[in-house]
């Protein structure tokens, strides 16, 4: 069996995602704080952190939750579209709306352990900003901000400490080796190797479908492994 | 920009990359050196957390505030795209799958031509229907542009090549993303980020191989020569000759 390989042969950009499966255990203990009636009832509200309300309109698409964010956040994206698109009060409120919707249907993609909400939605304000004045000069935009500026994600946020890397990918490198051999194999092609699935089903002789659900049922496995409850 | 003694980009580059000040292109490469320079990606961090910390302090006087409130109205009568419904689940095949089909990492170049090539995150979208162009006998060049005020480009040196040598109008942003090359001011290699303008003359050679990405900030100011540019040999010559 080669143990070793995944342990040494991870690729830089695997780590982040195998890191995310194997973190959700500890995220989720701290995720939804909120119930509802914290939020729609009278009690609390302003001591409910934003972090707070970006969980209950994850959790139960809470729209008081929301409202109340959208007031804390709403002016202060106004200004920044102001100076950003030179005093355009136009644009300035299409920020605003582009950003609030951003952040309602993507609140489940908050992460604490990448930054507060308060760099999150900062985040998302200056990328939407950035695309919507390349929609007014008519660029087409194949690479989008999301793309330049990850939202706080693995690329600009990966461990800086290397031992804590390495401690993390020799521990998903032992589990690796708990799965099914023809599971190690899609995910050794895929986050070892970094192939694309296409690539990866043609090495590995088998069609796409198969890889997909083999690699699908292989991250599962590794989730289990790793203690991670869905 | 000090000649020879860079490397990474200058802290002024920087902050109005983390601004979001600078043309999409140079936004591009400046983003793709972060993905793979520890370093700058921690001075980076730095410079958001003062801008952060600048947003956060900035009261706006509420008179010139127009009423936003049937914004979240509207917003909260959209559905919620769902995609996040369980944000515990790990992505789904399909999504896994765009992603890797953006993650083309050969570029088109003959596939051992860089074995193990990994392209920083940014640009892998940007490898989709690449047009390889050959400059010289080892000399190929692929570009793209993805706004007016830039042009980006794939080039790649072979083992041995040295390219004509020439200076640029405007600036160009270069960054190694795998083998060496070197010029008079500095040898570079994987990762490194640099800037050559109209001040530097500079041949670069590589003993062997690389490929590198750049964009060059004033690509078209000749108009006229436009159509003479659509040949590569005379855009080569172009860069070497007419853009003194």
């Amino acid at each position: 069996m080669e143990l070793l390989l995944p342990l040494r042969g991870f690729s830089p950009g695997a780590a982040p995602l195998l890191r995310q499966v194997l973190l959700r255990s500890r995220n989720k203990a701290r995720a939804p704080v909120v119930h509802e009636e914290a939020v729609s009832g009278k009690m609390g509200e302003d001591s409910l952190s934003n972090e707070d309300l970006l969980g209950a309109i994850s959790h139960s698409d809470d729209a008081s939750a929301f409202t109340l964010l959208f007031d804390r956040y709403a002016s202060r994206i106004y200004q920044a579209g102001m100076q950003l698109t030179r005093n355009n009060e136009q644009l300035s409120r299409d920020l605003v709306q582009e950003t609030m919707l951003t952040v309602w249907r993507k609140a489940g993609q908050f992460d604490l352990d990448r930054g507060s909400a308060d760099n999150w939605i900062f985040t998302i304000t200056r990328n939407r900003c950035f695309d919507l004045l390349r929609k007014v000069k008519r660029e087409p935009i194949s690479i989008g901000a999301d793309d330049i500026w990850p939202m706080g994600e693995d690329v600009l946020a990966q461990p800086q400490n290397p031992a804590e890397q390495g401690a993390l990918l020799s521990r998903i490198g032992s589990l690796l080796a708990h799965l099914p051999e023809q599971q190690q194999a899609v995910v050794r092609q895929v986050y070892v190797l970094d192939c694309t699935h296409q690539e990866a089903a043609r090495e590995l002789g088998i069609p796409l479908g198969t890889l997909k659900s083999r690699l699908r049922l292989g991250l599962d496995k590794l989730k289990h492994l790793a203690g991670v409850r869905e | 920009m000090k000649p020879g003694a860079d490397h990474h980009p200058e802290t002024e580059l920087l902050e109005s990359f983390v601004r979001r000040e600078l043309p999409p292109g140079v936004s591009v490469i400046a983003s793709a050196h972060l993905e793979v320079c520890d370093l700058c990606r921690q001075k980076a961090a730095e410079i958001e957390a003062r801008e952060l910390d600048r947003w956060l302090a900035g009261k706006p006087a509420p008179q010139q505030l127009p009423n936003l409130k049937e914004i979240a109205a509207g917003i909260v009568n959209e559905p919620r795209a769902g995609m996040d419904r369980n944000p515990d689940s790990v992505p789904d095949a399909a999504a896994l799958d765009s992603e890797a089909g953006r993650q083309s990492n050969s570029l088109g170049l003959p596939k051992d031509t860089f074995p193990g090539l990994r392209l920083p995150r940014v640009l892998r979208r940007a490898g989709d229907g690449l047009q390889w162009r050959k400059l010289t006998e080892t000399i190929r060049q692929a570009s793209f542009a993805i706004d007016q005020q830039t042009r980006c480009e794939f080039i790649y040196l072979a083992p041995g090549a040295i390219s004509p040598a020439h200076s640029h109008y405007g600036r160009e942003y270069t960054l190694v993303l795998q083998g060496e090359f070197h010029d008079e001011l500095g040898a570079y290699r994987d990762g490194d980020f640099l800037l050559r303008d109209a001040s530097h003359e500079h041949q670069p050679r590589s003993e062997k191989g690389c490929l590198v990405f750049a964009v060059l900030d004033q690509p078209l100011r000749f108009t006229e020569g436009l159509p003479r540019l659509l040949n590569p040999v005379n855009r080569l010559r172009f860069r070497s000759g007419l853009a003194r």
